[in-house]
């Protein structure tokens, strides 16, 4: 069980994740990779009881980064919180359905860049998405550019 | 007793100035004033309902009802018509991908390495004898290449360094045997050709790439001929700033910067006519306008963009005074040079380099607007009679002389949204005026182009409000250096970014470019256009051409309140050791409501009550 007395104030400078147990390898895995490529380290420690805010609360409490993740899987949720946001309020949340692997990476690497200062990265459609939900943006800006190569060729021959 | 209004109706607002008269004396008492935005293009008739809505809001709080209004004065618009457009000349171009240059967030690894490129999926039939450069589709998972780069490796095939299409460098990286340079978030990855000679560089971070953005070690690298070299100095020079690049030598490889014919301008005078390429700059621009001076028209080469802007200005001048189009002329133009990032045609990983473009507005002015039209429909409308009061420029003058500690002579210098207006008169009351093509919408124009906002609306708030940069959830720094704490924390979109900071409250600015860049590019643009124009304008008007012949300048007009443009003007006119201030229009509207006072005051002046 974590509380405040038990655990040793001299925390490593890392984002620390309470989690309650039994442990849900997977979610910790994605949150934790989206923290490595942004390059910031995180610990975890393993607490029985309450719920996700507070566990979050609580991490963002121990961390010396002051940002903190608490999962608790009873309830399906994960929280990213930050020590001086008020108990109930955490930056962001997940529940259930919503706690996919890119969703879990990206609340990841958000705790990191509030470490870092960085701007966050929202829920916007990666490059990658744009070109399967409108692939015909995407195909008209390829053949402009295809287009202007082509004419450059052109312009090279009758020169 | 009777009320009169004044009302002024501008590019961009719409001001009304509310005067009691007593009796037949010509004593006013302004008793209240407002401002609205014009609706419609101005001298049409839509700005009826613009004039009625700032009527009213004038009207409203000192308890007048519009019917009690005994005449309502609108002044003789000015028929000016501004347009800007940004004319691109140069533009890089790469016929084979043969590069990749730019900053994802987080590359894995550091250095540089050499090689050829190869796919993932077929490193494990490749020789061991020489060096590779992987490259990683999105499709596979980081584990996954990492396992892969690392059976290859064990295998003894030399594998130098890696390009990813996702973000995942670090991640790779960090299971790897052995560190290699690995670039990451290369968007049209499946272009990368393969089997070619390909260096990857990394820098640490703070660092921008050493190697890869000087010829002479591209040459090194890849033995180069110095024909070659010749041609990779526009990669070395895109790359340049960079935290990590990839540079590809294909067999025709090749990028080159491009000067695109950009149209001419016809720019005939008085006694003699010139014509002067776009291409050629700014500069050379307005150094033959000032030459061929004084003007009669301006054409521009048809089936060009500046064509096409001269075209629409045209258009919409003819429409608006049911002329044709035949009849109307291009008067002035302003020329400014800018630099636009422009998107690398070619490009693998969607980098943008820096072209050389050239911003013009131009500005027509023709005999009359239908202004009567409008008076007719206005009175129509509130039942009131309504009147055309005086010229524009001359009602200017009038209002600017309520400021406190002026009189005549004076020179007014009206900062509106399209054109930049200089009046002035003399002991005598003579009064001279002159427009000018460019003014606050030209500099909203070349803060969207130069930070590639494509959103004008973003580039005008830019250009009206300071900026800040969020440092914590709870706190910002404005660009001044101070700093101001949030009791509920900040949206999270705002978080780490810079963001500028209007009546609305912050709004984040979605680019890369650190706060110092946005504040220099949008000073830079209003120095170009105002300062420029403030003292192209005040030549004109001035006595025998000469500015130190004018002592006062007194700043209207809406980018009067700007924060920072009058401050820029003032610095530029005392060098010819003229007074320079923002109007105090009756002492209490600021640079605003000049020519609505005018108006009144004109009536009052005549006893036309």
């Amino acid at each position: 069980m974590v509380n405040e007395k038990s655990l040793d104030r001299s925390a490593k400078p890392a984002v620390q994740m309470f989690v309650q147990e039994p442990f849900p390898d997977d979610i910790i895995q994605s949150v934790l990779w989206g923290l490595e490529e942004e390059g910031i380290p995180a610990e975890i420690h393993i607490s029985n009881h309450e719920n996700a805010i507070k566990l979050g609360k609580q991490a963002a409490n121990y961390s010396p980064l002051n940002v903190g993740i608490g999962l608790n899987d009873k309830e399906k949720k994960i929280v990213l919180h930050h020590r001086d946001l008020p108990e109930d309020k955490p930056l962001f949340s997940l529940q259930g359905e919503a706690m996919q692997a890119d969703a879990l990476r990206r609340m990841g690497a958000n705790a990191a860049r509030l470490v870092k200062g960085n701007p966050l990265r929202m829920n916007k459609l990666s490059p990658d998405q744009m070109k399967s939900e409108n692939p015909e943006q995407f195909q008209e800006e390829w053949i402009e550019e295809v287009i202007i190569r082509i004419m450059m060729e052109i312009q090279k021959k009758n020169r | 007793m009777a009320f009169i209004a004044g009302v002024d109706i501008g590019n961009n607002t719409t001001e009304v100035a509310i005067a009691e008269t007593a009796g037949d004396s010509q004593q006013v008492r302004i008793l209240s004033s407002s401002l609205v935005k014009t609706t419609g293009i101005k001298g049409t008739l839509q700005n009826v309902l613009g004039i009625i809505d700032a009527l009213d809001r004038a009207l409203i709080p000192i308890g007048i009802p519009r019917k009690d209004l005994s005449k309502v004065l609108i002044n003789e618009a000015t028929p000016v018509i501004g347009d800007v457009a940004m004319e691109t000349i140069t533009e890089t171009v790469i016929t084979e991908s043969a590069m990749i240059g730019h900053n994802p967030s987080t590359p894995g690894g550091l250095g540089l390495a050499l090689g050829t490129t190869v796919a993932l999926k077929s490193i494990a039939n490749e020789s061991s004898d020489s060096d590779w450069i992987v490259v990683v589709p999105g499709a596979v998972d980081f584990q996954e290449a990492a396992a892969l780069l690392n059976a290859a490796v064990t295998k003894g095939m030399n594998i130098t360094g890696a390009i990813a299409q996702k973000d995942d460098g670090v991640l790779i990286q960090n299971r790897l045997n052995r560190s290699i340079p690995i670039v990451d978030e290369v968007l049209y990855i499946d272009r990368i050709p393969m089997g070619m000679p390909a260096a990857v560089e990394v820098a640490a971070v703070g660092k921008t790439i050493e190697k890869l953005s000087n010829p002479y070690d591209i040459a090194t690298l890849f033995n180069l001929t110095p024909d070659e070299t010749r041609n990779v100095v526009p990669i070395a020079r895109a790359l340049t700033g960079t935290r990590s690049a990839v540079v590809i030598k294909t067999p025709r490889g090749d990028i080159q910067e491009r000067r695109i014919p950009a149209g001419k301008i016809f720019l005939i005078g008085r006694q003699n006519k010139t014509e002067v390429k776009v291409e050629e700059g700014a500069e050379a621009i307005m150094d033959k306008l000032y030459e061929v001076s004084p003007l009669k028209e301006i054409q521009a080469e048809p089936g060009t963009n500046v064509g096409g802007m001269f075209e629409t200005v045209r258009k919409v001048m003819a429409d608006l005074t049911d002329q044709p189009i035949s009849a109307i002329r291009v008067q002035d133009i302003i020329a400014v040079d800018t630099l636009v990032p422009q998107k690398v045609i070619g490009s693998l990983a969607g980098e943008y380099a820096t072209g050389n473009a050239v911003g013009l507005a131009a500005m027509v002015e023709t005999q009359k607007l239908p202004m009567q039209r409008l008076a007719r429909k206005l009175k129509e409308e509130i039942l009131v009679p309504v009147f055309i009061g005086g010229v524009e420029a001359e009602m200017a003058i009038l209002g600017a002389l309520t400021t406190p500690g002026t009189r005549a002579p004076l020179a007014i210098l009206d900062l509106g949204g399209g054109s930049t207006d200089a009046s002035v008169i003399d002991e005598s009351g003579k009064i001279k005026s002159v427009h000018l093509a460019g003014a606050g919408d030209m500099v909203t124009l070349l803060i969207d182009k130069e930070l590639r906002l494509n959103d004008l609306e973003l580039a005008d708030h830019i250009k009206f409000y300071p900026l800040a940069k969020t440092e914590t959830l709870f706190h910002m720094r404005h660009e001044d250096g101070s700093v101001q704490f949030f009791h509920e924390h900040l949206d999270p979109r705002l978080f780490g970014r810079v963001v500028v900071i209007t009546e609305n409250g912050p709004i984040p600015i979605e680019t890369r470019e650190p706060l110092e860049k946005i504040t220099a590019v949008r000073k830079k643009a209003k120095k170009k256009v105002f300062v420029q124009n403030a003292l192209r304008a005040l030549k004109k008007v001035a006595p025998a051409h000469n500015i130190r012949l004018i002592s006062f300048v007194v700043l209207v007009g809406g980018s009067a309140l700007d924060f920072e443009i009058p401050q820029m003007i003032s610095d530029a006119l005392i060098e010819y050791g003229v007074v320079t201030g923002r109007g105090n229009i009756r002492g209490s509207e600021g640079p605003r409501n000049a020519v609505a006072t005018g108006l009144v005051l004109a009536k009052a002046e005549r006893g036309e009550f």
